[in-house]
């Protein structure tokens, strides 16, 4: 178990040629926590947690994900890390249109050994099918996502995420496209099926949602570039 | 197999039967472009195999004086058309030097349904070899043994389904319509010839006895009238001026079969010899009876110039037609060496020794009889590759250019499909495919589509080339061999996918240096 899940020092990041859009002093999520991050549209949250996937790099600051330092891996290396400890939902899915249900939620697994072993010897195919039916998916496993509503693509996505027990859970904006109702299900649902060791970083504009998580903030505290 | 490798030929496959339209584009277009460079090799290959197969073990090849070049191509291919005549007294001069082992005469110039014809004697069958000195062999039937027998190549038996016995006319000329057939010379088929690969197969064997016949020609040597002691017994001969028909009629004891010497009436138009008519169709007194009716026989002057009495020595023992009545038999002396016919197109003659064809060459091309030609085999054949060489490098250049196009073509491809590409790989990217994973895919892709585009391209050309070897052997004369893929069709293969690799490098290059941020336009 980490010390700590994600710590943010001094993080600074603007794009190019532009005013910092980002400026937390520091800000920790401890292991296991579940943390809801509230933020209106444009308010960054999105660049916040490419920092903490690694996949944008800070103008200065550090970002320490499970204890490593993200600064300190390659390009490469941040890949495997995200691929053997962290299970992300994109706001818009990202998933590959022509693979089947089940390759779509196997898909980061073939990049991670560590993750994969976490199955303990469950076939990643029966693993990804039992998750996809808890998750209220009936459609044929080899279906190809494109051709699933979207509700049913948020699943899948959700399952992809959930898949081998990743240490950290990132959800940004997943409910973005569902009612309340629906809303409050799918939060429901993604909560009862993390494990008791998995941290759980939820991204949203709809501060209703707060009550479902174990700490509520909003960007704009966080963050010291938005006060300024 | 590692992890890493497995999931790249699982992303590639994935990939490829996502875009399998696009692939099959791909694929098609470096396949033909492939193909093409694969047939102008096959084509040039099997042009030389079989040119150099047709012929074996001949040393000499002798005709009418021009380009020893075209000598090759129409007496040995079939390919194009004597421009002039060799006439048999030279052939007889030549084939008894004292440095020739053996000769062949051949005379072409006529076909049946647009197969060539050759008139040749039994020691074309004797001698003739091709490839490695192979002989000619029969699949059934034997040579042939009268003027109205014909021996078939295997291919002309096969694609006419003609069996022994069948009965063909010939026709004047070589096209494959003819409207000026021979049909009162039908012949027979009396044997067909096991395959050789060569323009042997497409040929129609006679006789220069049944050439001789088709065309009114004869054989034109012959003792003088006074030598004939039977000639005031047959009418009027002093009055013809083709003395060959007198040694015929001497030879042939049935009259009754020859009955249309009618239609070699024009014997009144020519001065010489070879343009009359068949001896052994014109046998019986009461023919000659009808020369009379043809008169102006003594125009035929020039007699003595036909002479070669030496191999009709039993003329003179002939005086009286009955005691020769056997036709078969007179048929069986015309077909071998000793007789005489009209002119022929060209000769193959073996040597002694090698050594002696250089020289025997020479004295060939200064023969003062008549203006001739001998052509060495080896050293035509050099000339001619020499001659092709610019447009086998200049076929090679084009269809080069068409594979570098069809790789630009799918550089084209990969290239355009980049944007799209770009989300898809920065999505693996961001479920833990590292740059390397990613750059590889791409790779991989190419190559296979290389890979798949050279097997294409390979079956292609294979079938394509087997589909088009009739038409290949019927129009150019030679035949494409049926073989497999060889080194050189792997070599092309494992260049179009290295190229492919090499093509795909800058696009997979870029996508390696592509930031996983930027394929996610900054959002997760």
């Amino acid at each position: 178990m980490p010390h700590r899940a994600i710590e943010l020092d001094a993080l600074r990041f603007a794009y190019p040629g532009r005013a910092a859009l980002l400026d937390i002093g520091s800000f920790t999520i401890e292991p296991g926590e579940s943390v809801f991050l509230q933020g209106s549209s444009g308010s960054g949250k999105s660049t916040l947690l490419s920092l903490i996937c690694g996949i944008s790099a800070p103008v200065s600051g550090r970002v320490s994900v499970l204890d490593q330092d993200l600064a300190q891996l390659s390009a490469g290396g941040r890949d495997r890390f995200r691929a053997n400890h962290l299970g992300i939902i994109f706001q818009q899915f990202n998933l590959l249109p022509h693979l089947s249900l089940t390759d779509n939620v196997t898909l980061s697994l073939r990049f991670a050994p560590e993750r994969r072993a976490r199955l303990n010897g469950t076939a990643p195919d029966a693993e990804a099918a039992s998750l996809l039916s808890a998750l209220g998916v009936d459609e044929p496993l080899m279906t190809p996502v494109a051709e699933l509503s979207v509700g049913q693509q948020q699943r899948v996505a959700v399952a992809r995420a959930l898949l081998g027990s990743p240490d950290l859970l990132i959800a940004d904006e997943p409910t973005s496209a569902l009612d309340q109702d629906a809303t409050d299900a799918f939060v429901e649902l993604l909560l009862s099926r993390k494990t008791e060791r998995t941290t759980v970083l939820f991204v949203s504009h709809d501060k209703s949602l707060a009550r479902h998580f174990d700490r509520s903030l909003a960007l704009t505290d966080l963050n010291g570039a938005a006060r300024d | 197999m590692t992890d890493g490798l497995r999931s790249i030929l699982w992303l590639t496959w994935q990939s490829l039967r996502a875009r399998r339209g696009t692939v099959l584009l791909a694929v098609v277009a470096i396949g033909i472009s492939v193909a093409l460079v694969l047939a102008v090799e096959r084509l040039r290959s099997d042009a030389r195999s079989s040119f150099t197969n047709t012929l074996s073990g001949a040393d000499l090849l002798v005709g009418a004086r021009g380009s020893p070049l075209n000598l090759m191509l129409y007496s040995i291919f079939r390919l194009g058309d004597a421009t002039s005549n060799l006439s048999w007294e030279s052939f007889k001069h030549f084939e008894q030097d004292s440095r020739v082992a053996w000769a062949i005469p051949l005379s072409l110039g006529d076909a049946h349904r647009g197969y060539r014809v050759l008139g040749t004697d039994l020691r074309y069958f004797e001698h003739y070899r091709f490839a490695d000195n192979q002989p000619l062999a029969f699949s059934s039937g034997e040579r042939f043994a009268g003027a109205d027998e014909a021996v078939l190549g295997a291919e002309v038996a096969a694609e006419l389904n003609y069996s022994l016995g069948t009965e063909l006319v010939i026709s004047h000329g070589i096209g494959a319509v003819s409207f000026e057939n021979h049909d009162d010379q039908p012949m027979r088929v009396v044997g067909i010839l096991k395959r050789t690969g060569t323009p042997v197969d497409r040929t129609v064997h006679v006789s220069l006895a049944a050439i001789d016949a088709i065309h009114g020609d004869g054989a034109h040597d012959h003792d003088d009238h006074e030598e004939h002691g039977d000639h005031e017994e047959h009418g009027d001969h002093e009055d013809h001026g083709d003395r060959e028909e007198h040694s015929d009629h001497e030879e042939h004891g049935d009259h009754e079969e020859h009955g249309d010497h009618e239609e070699h009436g024009d014997h009144e138009d020519h001065g010489d010899h070879e343009e009359h008519g068949n001896h052994e169709e014109h046998g019986d007194h009461e023919e000659h009876g009808d020369h009379e009716e043809h008169g102006d026989h003594e125009d035929h002057g020039d007699h003595e110039e036909h002479g070669d009495h030496d191999e009709h020595g039993d003329h003179e023992e002939h005086g009286d037609h009955e005691e020769h009545g056997d036709h078969e038999e007179h048929a069986e002396h015309d077909l071998h060496a000793g007789h005489d016919h009209g002119a022929i197109t060209a000769a193959i003659f073996g040597l002694k020794s090698r050594t002696a064809a250089l020289r025997l060459q020479r004295d060939i091309n200064e023969y003062e009889g008549e203006p001739l030609q001998a052509a060495i085999p080896g050293a035509t054949l050099a000339q001619l590759w020499s001659l092709l060489r610019v447009g086998e490098q200049a076929l090679f250049a084009v269809s080069g250019c068409v594979v570098f196009a069809g790789l630009i073509g799918l550089l084209s491809t990969l290239l355009s499909s980049l944007d799209q590409r770009r989300r898809e790989l920065t999505i693996l990217r961001s479920v833990g495919a590292g740059p390397r994973t990613v750059f590889a895919t791409l790779l991989c892709e190419a190559v296979a589509i290389g890979a798949m585009a050279g097997a294409f391209g390979i079956a292609l050309t294979y079938i394509g080339l087997e589909l088009a070897r009739p038409l290949v052997l019927e129009r150019f004369g030679f035949a494409l061999a049926a073989g497999r893929p060889g080194w050189f069709d792997l070599a092309v293969l494992a260049g179009v996918v290295v190229a492919s690799a090499a093509v795909a490098i800058v696009p997979a290059w870029r996508l390696y240096r592509h930031s996983v941020a930027d394929g996610l336009q900054p959002r997760l």
